[in-house]
């Protein structure tokens, strides 16, 4: 892993948590805002290196949750989500793993693998994460219907959101 | 072991999920009011199914015990209640008025033994000399007689009842005022047998049998029953007249002992007149 990748997720790692908590967390629904929540910092974990180990992914996953947490004052919440995205991880990656396997000099972004596998791979995680977020939030088997409609309509604001975010920034590593 | 160890480094990434996801809700739990209320009830819910399991069969390990205890319960109420104890309380209604003075008084007593199957049958009252009875007074069921008192304890008395062989009783015919003996013959104990009615009085099934007066016992005509059947044994000059009792000696629960105030004064008078 060379220093620019490190640099660049450690700076990824502050604009994501900035841009959350400053903007989106800001961003008001009225009464349908339990049922809408924007979220962009999931992308932290997405483009983490294609190589590292999921072990510290999770750890880094967890982290990272745990930083959002303390701003949303939900502690436990965020950093749970974060560390099961970490964890499905390369489950997406083997999913849409190329002919020939995964380069090492490769990093899961758009320029790297091609926006089709990116935008395959952002989804699922994407997925992955306001789903396991909702049922973590309701904590009740009772309303998991429920929770699965917030789910869908969270996706359907956050997920156009991360794309922007990708294609604007356009990062490299 | 090493099986083991190899078994988890393999599996590293899961189990490591597990324990941070396992950290995670412990955060969740501990420090939002949401899941802390979630997490509480869905544990009270569990434990709560648990514990009734685990309460009911304590419950059941506990059953001798409560049983003894549920027996000495019993048996101290049971030494508390009204039942176990005398009643000495007694209701006379007097009336005062100078024209008429009292010649009989009843007092109330509850019947606690009672035969009516054997040739002779008695009655034990729950009162006795304590409260006033005399032996050789009359005894009167709700409508009917019931028997004379034979003997007297403190707080007892023993009925001899009207079926009884020894029994005789003076009675007489409503309409003709005939008067005979009423006995009992030891069968039945709804009937006794009248005896004593001269041949020429006139006796109809149905005529109404009263107490005469004639003894100290009972006051005259006080109900006693109705005539079932007469006949004439051969070679007789009395009738032989079944009685229909009024009263059902059989099911009483509590009569009236008759005092007889003027009772003495009678019987000295009588006793002068057969000592002279």
């Amino acid at each position: 892993m060379n220093s620019s990748v490190l640099i660049a997720n450690i700076i990824r790692f502050f604009a994501l948590v900035l841009i959350q908590v400053l903007i989106l967390k800001n961003v008001d629904f009225g009464t349908y805002a339990p049922y809408f929540k924007v979220f962009l910092y999931p992308l932290f974990i997405f483009m983490l290196p294609l190589k590292l180990p999921t072990w510290a992914s999770m750890l880094v996953a967890l982290v990272f949750g745990l930083t959002i947490d303390m701003f949303y004052d939900s502690a436990g919440l965020h950093a749970g989500t974060c560390v099961a995205v970490a964890f499905a991880r390369p489950m997406a990656m083997k999913l849409f793993e190329p002919r020939g396997g995964y380069d090492i000099n490769q990093n899961p972004n758009k320029n790297d693998l091609g926006p089709v596998w990116f935008i395959q791979y952002a989804a699922v995680l994407m997925l992955v994460f306001v789903v396991t977020y909702f049922i973590f939030e309701t904590f009740l088997f009772e309303k998991l219907g429920l929770a699965f409609i917030k789910a869908v309509l969270s996706y359907i604001v956050s997920f156009p959101v991360v794309l922007l975010f990708v294609y604007i920034f356009n990062p490299k590593y | 072991m090493r099986n083991l160890i190899e078994f988890l480094l393999r599996y590293n990434a899961f189990f490591l999920f597990i324990a941070l996801e396992a950290f995670a809700v412990y955060l969740m739990v501990n420090y939002n009011d949401h899941h802390n209320k979630v997490a509480l009830h869905s544990s009270s819910v569990v434990s709560g199914a648990l514990m009734k399991r685990f309460d009911s069969l304590q419950d059941y390990m506990r059953l001798k015990t409560v049983n003894d205890s549920l027996a000495n319960q019993y048996n101290r109420f049971l030494n508390q209640d009204t039942s176990a104890y005398y009643q000495h309380r007694t209701e006379i209604h007097e009336s005062n008025d100078s024209l008429y003075e009292r010649n009989y008084s009843y007092l109330s007593a509850k019947v606690i033994n009672n035969s009516t199957d054997r040739p002779n049958n008695y009655i034990t009252l729950q009162r006795g000399s304590k409260h006033g009875i005399e032996s050789n007074s009359g005894v009167l069921s709700g409508d009917g007689l019931a028997g004379i008192v034979l003997k007297t304890s403190k707080n007892y008395a023993v009925v001899m009842s009207l079926l009884h062989r020894d029994m005789r009783v003076s009675a007489k015919i409503k309409r003709s005022q005939h008067f005979g003996s009423l006995v009992w013959r030891g069968n039945n104990p709804r009937i006794m047998t009248l005896e004593a009615i001269p041949k020429h009085a006139k006796v109809v099934k149905g005529d109404t049998i009263l107490t005469s007066g004639y003894s100290t016992k009972f006051p005259a005509d006080l109900m006693i029953g109705i005539v079932k059947e007469t006949k004439i044994e051969p070679g007789s000059s009395f009738y032989t007249i079944d009685v229909e009792l009024n009263t059902d000696l059989t099911n009483i629960e509590y009569v009236n002992v008759v005092k007889n105030l003027m009772r003495n004064e009678l019987l000295e008078l009588e006793k002068s007149v057969k000592n002279e």
